[in-house]
């Protein structure tokens, strides 16, 4: 969705060699009962990024954001935050406050106590303590339920409360475990939004875990994708979505359309790919030779897909198919295009007009179409 | 014909708002007869006066031959209650008795109760069958059994001797120690059950949020497990406390003659002097010394309750 965030991007510090790590992870692995929850793991992540860890569930990604907290002991591995080995340290000595997926408000102390727990353990003055919460209850707009209990808020307040606990005490790294996984859907969208603007105004780096990503593209400056305890890729939002590491990402990240084929010859920059079973001749940009015969998988896009009724021209890139399905959803449609050999591919148009009368029906013939730089190729 | 009209009555009785009354209203009616009645009754032979008859007390009222009804209250029994400093002695004895056990149940049960929250699967189910296994055999038993171990050639003298620590026997068992020992032990299960219903629930993320605001393990329990578990200790105390008040088999057995608590003194008054009414004096007392608290507490939680809903 938006990556060019001004501020955030435009310094892009983890472009810089000579740009030094705020949080440095090296090496981290942590074994449950002799599974890998996280195996091997390296990451730098720097001075004011909102970075996401993006996965399934059982990825391991909550794993290494706990252990960023020190509510878990890493088995092997050093974790330093802002130059200090923080591996040993127990949670309550570590600059870091955490978000936690259930909020774990404090269900005896009213919304201002919650927010004043964690700087009454600094034993800071009182008129300080007061003034601090009054600034965290105007931040997340609060100021109306300071006297509530967490059982007298809404969903929405409870998240916000929540937040404004884990910054009050201006935490050099802030973690969010699955920070709106438990709002609707409308709430999560918004809140995302409100997420940003507040990680600008504070400045502090954020470090989220989420298994949407759709919101971690939101949100994030750069997102490492999880998968069995590894990362996969790490990137900003559009460089992973663009350039899939590899057919994981691909198809974790959005819908993608994979069609299976083999290497005719690489032609510079580009390569042309036989695809059997969808029954055509693709050239796809591809930088790394591939030798001839090279089994691949090409993801395409289903927005990056064109649809005519006509036959293109060109020797290449081109695939003739039938409407299988049709999902009018307002903004966008979707076809289900079923090709000769069976497979169906995923086709997203953009409603720009009004839609008073469907342009394709169903079983239509039609020519899917799309650009050598349209694709990623994948080694299979 | 008939019987199926009656069963779609049966069923019409049993089901929505009826059932839902039937159903509480049966147990009600159980100890309106068997709890409150009985209640009545004491209550009103607290207030006759004692006689050498069968039953060993005057009726309250009598009915006169031209009609009139001729009411007699008594409240000897009640004035006794304070000119007689037994008394006195016996239910501040009692009271204080039932207030450190309940204090060393609590501190002996809330580690257990913790310990057993905390552990997992087939550990846990073990570690509670261990609790209630006691109550397989008879509390009577029980107590006597604890005789076995305290008496002055008892298990527990013998051990010491055999080790060297002491020389001599130790009186224990016909002291007040036998009693506080005797009363911790039948009791905390009653301490520990409802204590760790509580902490069972307790969410474990609480305390790892406290731990991620800087706050130590220990304070973290003072401040966040132990407010939290408030119900459960306000339970456990109560069906530890309340019990061992009116406790009379332990204190009988295992305490001294000059163990004095109010429910010997009961017994006594019952069967010994066989003055009824001074002993129904002495248990209308001790419910009312009992209940009044009970009730000023229940009414502030309401209270407490009605203040959360308000600022809704």
């Amino acid at each position: 969705m938006s990556q060019a965030r001004p501020g955030a991007t435009s310094q892009e510090p983890w472009r810089d060699p000579a740009a030094k790590p705020f949080v440095r992870i090296e090496n981290i692995t942590k074994v449950f009962d002799s599974t890998y929850a996280v195996d091997n793991v390296s990451l730098d992540i720097f001075q004011g990024e909102f970075f996401c860890l993006l996965g399934g569930s059982g990825c391991g990604k909550s794993t290494l954001l706990r252990m960023l907290a020190g509510l878990e002991r890493p088995d092997s591995g050093r974790i330093l935050i802002d130059g200090t080995d923080m591996t040993r340290v127990p949670p309550y000595e570590r600059p870091v406050n955490m978000m936690f997926q259930s909020y774990a408000l404090f269900p005896h102390m009213s919304v201002e106590q919650n927010i004043a727990f964690g700087l009454k353990q600094e034993r800071l003055p009182k008129a300080e303590v007061t003034a601090r919460v009054a600034e965290m209850l105007a931040l997340v707009r609060l100021e109306r339920f300071a006297k509530r209990k967490p059982d007298q808020l809404s969903g929405g307040q409870r998240q916000r409360v929540a937040l404004a606990r884990s910054l009050a005490k201006h935490p050099k790294l802030l973690l969010l475990d699955e920070p709106l996984a438990a709002l609707d859907k409308k709430l999560r969208e918004h809140t995302q939004f409100e997420l940003i603007n507040i990680q600008e105004r504070v400045g502090t780096t954020f470090i989220m875990v989420t298994h949407d990503q759709e919101e971690a593209m939101t949100v994030s400056s750069r997102m490492a994708v999880m998968d069995e305890g590894r990362i996969v890729q790490v990137g900003a939002p559009a460089s992973v979505y663009e350039y899939p590491a590899n057919r994981f990402v691909a198809e974790f990240i959005g819908s993608v359309n994979i069609l299976e084929g083999r290497v005719l010859e690489q032609q510079g920059d580009q390569v042309r790919i036989q695809a059997d079973s969808a029954g055509c001749e693709l050239l796809m940009d591809h930088i790394q030779p591939l030798p001839e015969g090279t089994p691949v998988s090409v993801a395409l896009r289903p927005e990056k897909l064109q649809v005519t009724t006509e036959a293109p021209t060109a020797p290449h890139n081109w695939v003739k198919g039938t409407v299988a399905e049709y999902a009018y959803l307002g903004d966008v449609s979707i076809y289900h295009v079923r090709l000769p050999g069976g497979q169906k591919l995923r086709v997203q148009l953009t409603n720009l007009a009004r839609l008073t009368e469907t342009p394709l029906t169903w079983d239509q013939d039609v020519y899917l179409s799309w650009q050598p730089g349209s694709g990623v190729v994948f080694p299979a | 014909m008939i019987s199926r009209v009656a069963g779609q009555g049966l069923r019409a009785l049993l089901t929505g708002d009826h059932g839902r009354r039937l159903v509480i209203a049966l147990p009600y009616l159980w100890l309106l007869v068997f709890f409150l009645l009985p209640f009545v009754i004491v209550f009103k032979i607290s207030f006759s006066e004692a006689i050498l008859a069968r039953p060993p007390y005057a009726p309250l009222w009598e009915y006169l031959q031209d009609g009139y009804i001729q009411i007699q209250l008594h409240l000897n029994s009640y004035s006794r209650l304070w000119q007689d400093p037994l008394y006195l002695v016996a239910y501040l004895n009692a009271l204080k008795i039932a207030a450190v056990s309940t204090v060393i149940c609590l501190l002996i049960g809330y580690p257990m109760a913790y310990g057993i929250a905390r552990t997992r699967g087939s550990l846990r189910t073990l570690l509670l069958m261990l609790i209630i296994l006691p109550f397989w055999t008879s509390f009577l038993i029980r107590v006597y059994a604890w005789i076995g171990i305290l008496k002055s050639n008892g298990l527990l003298n013998n051990f010491l001797l055999a080790i060297g620590i002491i020389d001599e026997p130790l009186v224990l068992l016909h002291t007040d120690f036998a009693v506080y020992v005797g009363i911790v032990y039948s009791y905390l299960p009653f301490m520990v059950l409802p204590l760790y219903a509580t902490l069972v629930r307790m969410d474990h993320s609480l305390l790892e949020a406290a731990a991620d605001l800087g706050c130590r393990p220990w304070k973290a329990f003072l401040t966040v497990t132990l407010p939290l578990s408030l119900p459960g200790i306000i339970a456990g105390s109560m069906l530890v406390f309340i019990p061992a008040v009116g406790e009379f088999v332990i204190p009988d057995l295992l305490g001294g003659p000059d163990t004095l608590m109010i429910g010997k003194v009961l017994w006594t008054e019952f069967f010994a002097n066989r003055d009824w009414p001074a002993a129904a004096a002495v248990a209308v007392v001790m419910l009312v010394l009992l209940v009044v608290p009970l009730a000023l507490f229940q009414r502030y939680q309401g209270k407490d309750e009605a203040r959360a809903r308000a600022a809704l």
